[in-house]
């Protein structure tokens, strides 16, 4: 019968069928692809901050070279002052006038001179009537 | 039920949306009047406040009115917090004498300025304005001791002996009765002695029981006579030989952190007799 034999042939092609090997799903693909994504980027902005840093600290020392030549009364450490910083100053000082007149110096420049302060000028003019 | 909660709810909302809006109350009302944020505020508008510490060639050099105009936003700031009732530093006594008060050191800077500002205008014929700084730098400088150590009453006291001799000129060059009452009511307002020197010297005092002055248990003892003393001879100078005598007497440690009676009593009299002297010329 005809019918049979259609069967039989169907059969031989069904038997041909092989399986191809499945592809990675979307989802592993777009991790992958992220991977490479984000390892590109890190290169580059690698490379960018290197460049930055680089270009960054030509200018810093720059400027700081600047500074310092400008400013070089200023470069000694500076001390928040404390109670007991104030209270050794006031203990030390040879008068009161003379621990003020160290508090105020003591934030500012001592190196410059202090021939005529504004703290001796105050001392100087004559106030009274 | 439902409709309880929607009440409730629309109460929460209206609450949290209203109450940033009817102005500030409690505590931050507290913080909005405290004048030692306003002068933290002018202290952080300074500018070229080393010019206080080195040369002037003069009051009519260039150079200080730069220095003037160059400071005329922080003196504001300054003028507009002795216009509030309270300063309180907000010193961390926990720290003991670790304690920063830097605010101090900033305090005489402006308060200098101010006093040379005071001249400086009075110089230029500016008599309204000479008394505007010299109310404020009045104030000022009473504030600056207010809760603070020894040391901070000290720097007051240097400041207002900045200021105060500063009356004589003003009012001899003339003023008008608006700026007498002014003149008369910021001295007032310092009160007799012009500043607190009993409580610096306790709080002073107080912080030598603490243990990062590693006093000895004679030391201790000592101050615990001493302290007493010192607060007496404050408003009663006649105690100033028997104090002087106790601290000679007392252990090396305490001696040491001791600060001198004989000048802290020297500056109290010193203010006081010239608050005393411009208040009777004001009068």
């Amino acid at each position: 019968m005809p019918m049979h034999d259609d069967d039989d042939q169907f059969e031989i092609y069904l038997r041909q069928f092989r399986p191809r090997e499945p592809e990675p799903l979307p989802l592993v693909m777009r991790a992958r692809h992220v991977r490479r994504a984000l390892a590109l980027g890190a290169w580059a902005a690698a490379i960018v901050l290197t460049a930055a840093l680089l270009a960054t600290k030509t200018r810093w020392t720059a400027g700081l070279s600047h500074y310092s030549a400008n400013t070089a009364p200023q470069t000694r450490d500076f001390h928040p002052l404390t109670i007991r910083a104030a209270d050794q100053l006031l203990a030390h000082a040879p008068s009161l006038k003379a621990a003020m007149d160290e508090l105020a110096l003591d934030s500012e420049q001592k190196a410059l001179p202090k021939s005529q302060s504004a703290f001796s000028l105050l001392n100087k003019e004559d106030v009274n009537p | 039920m439902n409709t309880i909660r929607s009440i409730a709810v629309i109460l929460v909302f209206a609450g949290l949306f209203v109450s940033p809006m009817t102005g500030q109350s409690g505590p931050q009302k507290l913080l909005a009047e405290n004048a030692a944020l306003r002068y933290w505020s002018a202290f952080a508008q300074m500018q070229d406040s080393a010019m206080m510490s080195h040369q002037i060639p003069g009051l009519d050099d260039p150079s200080v009115k730069e220095l003037f105009n160059k400071n005329q936003a922080a003196l504001n700031t300054m003028y507009r917090g002795t216009l509030l009732p309270d300063c309180n530093w907000g010193i961390d006594y926990q720290l003991g004498t670790n304690a920063p008060v830097e605010y101090v050191r900033k305090a005489l800077l402006l308060g200098n300025l101010n006093a040379l500002y005071v001249m400086y205008l009075e110089a230029h014929g500016d008599t309204q304005g000479a008394v505007r700084a010299l109310v404020a730098g009045l104030r000022f400088s009473h504030d600056v001791a207010n809760g603070g150590t020894l040391f901070a009453t000290l720097v007051a006291d240097h400041l207002l002996m900045d200021h105060v001799p500063l009356i004589p000129n003003i009012v001899h060059a003339g003023v008008s009765p608006a700026q007498r009452l002014a003149l008369q009511e910021a001295l007032a307002q310092l009160g007799p002695a012009g500043l607190d020197w009993q409580g610096a010297v306790k709080r002073e005092l107080g912080l030598y029981r603490g243990t990062d002055h590693g006093l000895s248990a004679q030391g201790l003892a000592a101050l615990e006579q001493i302290t007493p003393l010192f607060v007496r001879a404050m408003s009663d100078p006649s105690v100033l030989p028997q104090l002087q005598r106790m601290i000679a007497n007392a252990p090396l440690d305490l001696r040491n952190l001791m600060p001198n009676p004989q000048r802290v009593v020297e500056a109290e009299q010193s203010l006081e007799n010239h608050l005393a002297e411009a208040r009777s010329l004001l009068q």
